[in-house]
């Protein structure tokens, strides 16, 4: 078979090398944050970056990630409601590096609504 | 980095189309989008055509396969380089130190110089005329110049996947 020649070779090495990111490419938040362990912290939110293409924001001295200012607007957690000064509790994974960062499983905003960012770290 | 590279990165970020980009719910996943079309057409397009090169269906006449895939090169190139440049000038300052991003743009200046070394050395086309064009092997420089070229694409393809996967 002429056809399963070169080409395939180049292609299985070059997927060979793209492997062991294949296992954790389509989200960032097991790379960077531990699933096994949870933290939840309450306090006021601060330092909101209401950016693509993950919202960030600081609350009780950890900084938040969590998803899409899309997908947070669909959930009911909009620009005016994730906003400084807000009280909230964050639900969420901590960074694998030991710093205060984790990725959020839920947030729930004081008066606001209860909002799951993610239901799995995966 | 120099102050005048640090200026020109800061008044990107925070330029009106930076803003947008960075702030709208709509643009950067339309972004992104385009980006994964302009990717399908341009990597799909280039494959197709090095794979040729490299004999797969040599009845298919060179000539007349680069004269179909090479506007659909061009179209995904001009998507991605225009999504791309918008997407980098959202977050240019953090952008601007991504590593992965800097080895996809590497990897692209290879990738162009191949291309350019291929159309004007190397393609069968150029010597072989109509026997190239109708089903001979392509000589084995032009042929290490499409794997080349398949393996560069796979690199920029995972380089540009891993930028969000690094600091």
């Amino acid at each position: 078979m002429r056809f399963f020649g070169l080409p395939v070779l180049v292609a299985s090495v070059s997927l060979g090398a793209a492997a062991p990111t294949a296992a954790f490419a389509h989200h960032t938040f097991t790379v960077k944050y531990d699933p096994s362990k949870t933290v939840r912290v309450s306090g006021v939110v601060s330092s909101v970056s209401y950016n693509n293409p993950h919202i960030t924001f600081t609350v009780g001295g950890w900084t938040v990630e969590t998803e899409s200012p899309a997908a947070a607007t669909a959930k009911g957690l909009g620009k005016d409601v994730l906003k400084e000064g807000a009280k909230a509790t964050v639900t969420g994974w901590p960074a694998r590096d030991g710093s205060h960062e984790m990725g959020a499983s839920s947030v729930s905003i004081s008066g606001g609504p209860s909002v799951t960012t993610r239901g799995s770290a995966r | 980095m120099s102050d005048a590279i640090t200026d020109l990165l800061n008044s990107i970020d925070q330029s009106a189309v930076a803003v947008a980009v960075r702030e709208s719910l709509y643009i950067y996943p339309a972004l992104e989008t385009v980006h994964a079309i302009g990717l399908g057409l341009l990597f799909g397009s280039i494959l197709a055509f090095d794979l040729r090169v490299l004999g797969v269906h040599k009845a298919l006449p060179l000539g007349l396969l680069g004269r179909h895939l090479l506007p659909w090169v061009w179209t995904g190139f001009a998507m991605n380089a225009a999504s791309g440049l918008l997407m980098f000038a959202s977050d240019a300052v953090k952008f601007s130190t991504n590593v992965a991003l800097q080895a996809k743009l590497a990897l692209l200046l290879i990738a162009g110089i191949n291309a350019l070394v291929f159309q004007t050395r190397l393609d069968p086309r150029r010597s072989g005329g109509m026997e190239a064009d109708m089903g001979m092997p392509s000589p084995l420089p032009a042929k290490l110049s499409a794997a080349l070229s398949i393996t560069l694409w796979l690199s920029i393809i995972i380089a540009g996947r891993m930028m969000a996967f690094v600091k």
